[in-house]
């Protein structure tokens, strides 16, 4: 057979695409001439990856007018600012209510109107108010000349009067922990007259605490200082600790990070070739044979728990936020029973994953003395083939799944999901009433999909799985694309949702979909300058308005279909074995 | 007991409690009253009227009054108790009237296609999910249509050539028809696969007057036709789990208007207690 004809391809590098394009060589020279670039000594950093590169590439500068929203409080962003010129005000706690930054606070329907969606919702698909999309009535916003949408507050006095604020001047940071650490942002944050902003996107911001002590003391301090404990206390191993002890436990915290921030973009090129091409593309975090030298925690994003299986490996179980690695190990060796273990599985990163490592004299002198009996019980024998990770409040993570459905779900990062809509097809008649009740629910328009990856008589459908790294709000200039206060689904304002289609692109999942919208007449909306279609973003809200939650899981009456949280793996396991 | 087996167990211990509470109330209504007939009637009524509450739960399923689930476990249970409260109202026996005969067939029609339509949803949906990739019922005629196309777009290919006369003739008298819509309905109902054993058959005993370039148009063909009768599975068992709705909901219509006349004509020409 005739080999295929090779074809060669210069490898993509980091810095292919610049974040600002437009930065100039005497920008970058003002740059570096200003706190606190000034102070770093840049013998500190690689010959291929110097301070001058990354401000060259992995910054840019942006301008606000006054009132501009630069962040809002919740959403999502891996950029960290610094004022370069001008004032910039922070709204601090409770913060702006959500209809001054562009997001809906839903409200329930009432008994009547959960019923009257039954016969008043309209024929045609995608129909709306023309009323409400009509710029003047929604959220103010205003466009660059870089072609830009930013939302924006007009009466910045009234604001700083009715609200606690506080002012940010040059050269000062903000928006580094929210960066670091993939957690939403906590402050809303709008522009107080003409600002210009120093942006710099993720990476580069890591290459500069990995290179510069002070500045990585300075924003390790700022973590320690208003996050990290709450943190840690996210495990039950840490729960029944004294502030105190806590205290010393957060100063002995080491922080690292693993994997690609950005995974998304790259996530379906990952998931072709080989299972063992995709496990040599995770950064390994600990090793099966391995020293335990300390007690690792998921800070952020989602790892993989597995071991060596005759030539390949077994993915095990998968950790989220919360969970531990190594906790058995360390008790065994703790209790000094017979021969002490090494590492039993290897931890591996899905995506990114961030950890935190607490020592192994840390964890001995401070909280394996103090965990709970029947936590405690129950440790491994050294010539167990796998140890059990463990996940804070559950018991053993995938006891009852197969293993090829625990590969299927991390392979296709479908972990992510909180409220993951499974199909259980052996019951599913495909009667299609999941379909039409969320029909019903949102002015006849379902918003999923009964469609999508299976893996033996499981389907993952196509419907948004509220994610608990939701990539989708990334970017959204609008604010639009949003977490509910308090209940945490993702939503779309429709509102003031302005059809960039960023949050589509954004999702790895295809669970965004673009739709051009009518009116009531049933003729397609225009915008009157480009006259182009006026497009909005949909997704499934889980009902958040209707008075029962999720109408698709309620409506299957064959008990096919639930919306899981995929991180409660003993959930999915009873589900799955019903 | 997990699960299914515990929802199971629990709802045929109800069902059997209360299939034997509409037993012993009659027999002693009857001993008591020598009434026969109008307790069992009435329970008839209630449960047939319960029973038809499943299609509206169906409809507002915006509202939260319980899992579409659980009223489905309620519509079956009660539904068994409802025959055999029927058979305890006719007494175990045929009516002899032409209305009443006619109405107790209704009944038996609904109970019947009830119980045929459950034994379909619970086998059929095992089948599909075993075979071949999952596809929106809605949507197999259009992909049909496009196997369609890909056929007659192999032929035409081959329209401008000589020979491959045999190809086309095939094509024309078996194939064409084959393509036009879904077939082997009723064979992919019981797990036939004679149909497309047969056109396999066929085609293994043209290829030996076909030329290299009609050989691979057949091979390109016998994809086609395989990926066919894959639709016409998916066709034909996910058409059957929505067909025998259209039995039973229509006759149960009709149960409710023979349940309403019976009722009043059994007051009406009723002398009180006997």
């Amino acid at each position: 057979m005739a080999e295929a004809p090779q074809r060669s391809i210069r490898r993509p590098k980091r810095w292919d695409q610049p974040f600002g394009p437009d930065l100039t060589d005497a920008d970058v020279e003002r740059i570096l001439a200003m706190a606190p670039f000034d102070g770093m000594d840049q013998s500190r950093f690689a010959p291929s990856a110097t301070l001058r590169d990354i401000i060259r590439n992995d910054a840019r500068l942006v301008s606000f007018e006054s009132g501009d929203l630069i962040l809002r409080a919740g959403d999502h962003g891996t950029s960290t600012f610094f004022v370069m010129a001008g004032t910039v005000r922070v709204v601090l706690p409770p913060g702006l209510p959500n209809t001054l930054l562009g997001r809906a606070q839903p409200k329930q329907k009432t008994v009547w109107q959960s019923l009257a969606q039954v016969w008043s919702r309209p024929k045609l698909p995608e129909v709306r108010d023309i009323a409400r999309l009509d710029p003047k009535t929604a959220t103010d916003t205003r466009v660059t000349e870089q072609g830009e949408t930013r939302a924006r507050i007009t009466d910045i006095d009234d604001i700083c009067e009715r609200y606690k604020t506080v002012t940010l001047g040059e050269t000062e940071m903000f928006g580094e922990i929210a960066a670091l650490t993939r957690a939403p942002r906590t402050s809303t944050i709008f522009a107080q007259g003409r600002v210009e902003l120093l942006e710099i996107r993720r990476p580069g911001i890591r290459d500069i605490r990995n290179r510069v002590a002070s500045f990585k003391e300075h924003i390790d301090g700022l973590y320690r200082q208003r996050s990290l404990e709450a943190h840690l206390r996210e495990s039950w191993v840490f729960k029944q600790l004294d502030h105190e002890t806590m205290s010393r436990i957060v100063d002995l915290t080491l922080f690292e990070t693993y994997g690609n921030f950005d995974w998304q973009a790259s996530f379906m090129r990952a998931a072709e070739g080989t299972p063992a091409e995709r496990l040599e593309k995770e950064p390994v975090i600990a090793r099966e044979g391995d020293y335990p030298d300390g007690l690792l925690m998921v800070r952020a994003g989602f790892a993989r728990v597995s071991h060596e299986h005759d030539h390949g490996h077994k993915t095990t179980s998968y950790l989220g936020t919360g969970a531990v690695f190594g906790l058995e190990e360390l008790l065994h060796n703790w209790r000094d029973e017979g021969e002490p273990v090494q590492l039993q599985n290897s931890l591996r990163a899905v995506g990114y994953s961030d950890i935190l490592r607490v020592p192994t004299h840390v964890v001995e002198q401070y909280v394996l003395p103090t965990l709970p009996e029947h936590r405690a019980a129950g440790s491994i024998k050294p010539t167990a083939p796998q140890a059990q990770a463990q996940v804070s409040g559950s018991d053993p993570v995938t006891s009852g799944l197969a293993p090829e459905v625990v590969e299927f779900l991390v392979d296709s990062r479908y972990i992510n999901g909180s409220q993951t809509m499974l199909i259980n097809l052996d019951r599913c008649v495909r009667c299609d009433a999941c379909s039409e009740a969320c029909a019903v629910g949102h002015n006849n328009n379902p918003r999923f999909n009964r469609h999508g990856r299976r893996i033996q008589n499981l389907m993952v459908a196509n419907a948004c799985m509220h994610c608990l790294d939701p990539v989708c709000m990334l970017g959204c200039p609008t604010g639009a694309i949003h977490r509910v206060e308090g209940s945490g689904e993702v939503v779309v304002n429709d509102d003031t949702c302005i059809g960039c289609a960023t949050c589509a692109n954004n999702c790895p999942y295809d669970n965004i979909r673009m739709v051009e919208v009518r009116d009531a007449q049933g003729g397609f909306i225009f915008d009157e300058i480009t006259g182009q279609p006026v497009v909005k973003s949909t997704k499934c809200d889980l009902c958040v308005d209707q008075i029962g939650g999720p109408a698709c899981q309620r409506a299957c009456p064959h008990d096919a279909l639930a919306r899981m949280d995929l991180s409660d793996t003993a959930s999915l396991a009873k589900w799955m074995n019903r | 007991m997990k699960g299914f087996a515990r929802r199971r167990f629990v709802n045929v211990t109800f069902a059997i409690l209360a299939a034997s509470l509409v037993v012993v109330s009659s027999t002693v209504y009857v001993t008591a009253i020598n009434q026969n007939g109008f307790l069992t009637g009435w329970i008839l009524f209630g449960l047939v009227l319960a029973l038809s509450g499943y299609r509206i739960r169906k409809k507002v399923s915006t509202l939260p009054i319980g899992r579409a689930s659980s009223w489905l476990q309620a519509h079956i249970y009660g539904g068994l108790i409802a025959l055999l409260a029927f058979f305890v109202h006719v007494g175990w026996r045929i009516p002899d009237g032409v209305f009443e005969g006619l109405f107790a067939i209704v009944f038996l029609l609904v109970a019947l296609s009830g119980v045929v339509g459950i034994a379909i949803n619970r086998v059929f949906a095992r089948r599909l999910t075993r075979r071949g990739e999952e596809v929106i019922f809605e949507r197999i005629p259009g992909f049909m249509a496009r196997l369609r196309e890909q056929a007659e777009e192999i032929l035409l290919a081959s329209a401008g050539e000589t020979g491959a006369a045999v190809l086309r003739e095939f094509y024309f008298s078996r194939l064409s028809s084959f393509f036009a819509g879904p077939r082997n309905w009723l064979g992919h109902l019981v797990s036939s696969n004679r149909m497309l054993y047969k056109l396999h058959n066929e085609m293994d005993s043209l290829e030996r007057y076909l030329n290299a370039d009609d050989r691979e148009r057949l091979a390109e063909l016998r994809y086609l036709v395989e990926r066919k009768d894959e639709l016409d599975f998916a066709y034909a068992l996910q058409g059957a789990m929505k067909f025998w709705l259209f039995i039973h909901v229509p006759l149960t219509g009709a149960l409710l208007i023979g349940m309403l006349v019976h009722t009043v004509l059994v007051h009406a020409f009723s002398g009180g207690l006997s």
